[in-house]
């Protein structure tokens, strides 16, 4: 009997103890961080971000029309984008492409700058002059996590150039009808 | 017999000796005193409290409501004061107490946790310390978040001893290594000194 008592008395000093420790002078939680996954993309620029590209009438008959004046007005649309990757590794591009139709021998060309402005974090680089067409084509690729900044003068401007092919069968299709066409810009995954 | 006498006599004289002694004992007046030994023992709890009694787990997230193209990640959203900071102290004369907190685990690169132990809810009784604002990354440091702990206790819940306020910030100089997943660490409050509820360590 008397070693049951102290068997009992045993335990008790050790509970005792127990709970001492989980009531002493320490105390904790958990805490959950969830970073979220982030990509977004827009377009923007001083006015509207639509452009335009009229050709000037050349001066002296026989001389054909010229697209190349109009260089320095439509370069003032900027890409900014936020990126949040899921992995070290995980990159995204920019891809962009146009939807409608363009005029038969009318190439349109598209060039990013270097990012400038607030931006911070793993910002891409641009491909330099790209051709558009119906196919995505890379502009900006190896982005990581980051953010160019919101804005005109952040992130990379867009200057666009519209050449046609100097040969008769584009020259002889030439309308003075308007073409309208998009062009799309995509963040996107590397495959 | 002559045993029994000898024993009879050292009674006897022990017996004598007693009245004697309650003889010289003679100047009883209408007051008398004894001493009290009061043996406080030194006291060191500390505890973290949220709405429904202990605290189990927060979240810290970022909110993408509204956020534009070219913004950064707004982590001001990813911000809790659910939680509360609860003591009792009974410390030596001259003697104060800290609450130092740490983390577990390293937190995701790039990313910093900025705790705030504000001013003393209404109800503490004593001397409680002085909360501050701390900023951990790494589990190796401990930071001290509440100084200056006298005699004192809070009261129990999340709206009394110092009120927790936690945000994840982001080091925009390392905002390259920020990553999209979800981590959890375990942050550990310990109030500083020895008590008798604390086994001594050796």
């Amino acid at each position: 009997m008397k070693i049951v008592q102290r068997i009992l008395v045993l335990f008790l000093m050790v509970c005792y103890t127990g709970v001492l420790v989980a009531q002493d002078n320490v105390s904790s939680h958990k805490l959950n961080i969830e970073v979220p996954e982030v990509a977004l993309l827009g377009l923007v620029s001083e006015n509207a971000s639509d452009i335009s590209f009229s050709a000037s009438s050349p001066t002296e008959a026989g001389n054909a029309i010229d697209f190349h004046n109009n260089k320095n007005q439509n370069n003032h649309i900027w890409l900014n984008y936020s990126s949040v990757i899921n992995n070290s590794t995980h990159r995204r591009k920019i891809v962009a492409f146009v939807q409608g139709e363009m005029p038969k021998g009318m190439h349109l060309k598209v060039k990013a700058s270097e990012a400038e402005g607030s931006g911070k974090g793993k910002l891409g680089h641009p491909a330099g002059e790209i051709l558009l067409s119906d196919k995505p084509a890379e502009i900006i690729s190896g982005i990581g996590s980051c953010y160019t900044g919101k804005g005109v003068n952040n992130g990379h401007v867009l200057t666009y150039e519209l050449e046609y092919d100097q040969d008769s069968p584009t020259y002889a299709g030439l309308s003075t009808e308007p073409t309208t066409f998009n062009v799309i810009y995509t963040l996107t995954d590397h495959n | 017999m002559k045993k029994l006498s000898l024993i009879f006599a050292v009674v006897f004289i022990f017996g004598v000796g007693n009245v004697v002694n309650a003889q010289v004992d003679n100047n009883d007046t209408n007051e008398a005193s004894h001493q009290v030994t009061l043996n406080i023992p030194k006291v060191a709890l500390v505890d973290i409290e949220g709405s429904n009694g202990e605290a189990n787990s927060i979240t810290l997230t970022p909110s993408l409501t509204k956020m534009e193209a070219g913004a950064a990640v707004d982590f001001s959203g990813a911000t809790n004061s659910d939680l509360a900071l609860n003591y009792t102290s009974i410390v030596e004369d001259g003697e104060t107490r800290d609450i130092t907190v740490g983390i577990s685990n390293n937190l995701p690169t790039g990313l910093s946790l900025e705790i705030t132990a504000g001013g003393i809810f209404s109800g503490a009784v004593g001397n409680p310390g002085t909360g501050r604002t701390i900023e951990l990354a790494a589990s190796e440091e401990s930071k001290s978040i509440v100084t200056g702990i006298g005699s004192v206790y809070t009261g129990i819940g999340n709206k009394k001893g110092h009120p927790l306020t936690y945000n994840l910030k982001v080091n925009d100089s390392k905002y390259s290594t920020l990553e999209a997943a979800s981590s959890t660490v375990t942050v550990t409050y310990t109030i500083t000194g020895d008590a008798a509820n604390v086994p001594t360590q050796e």
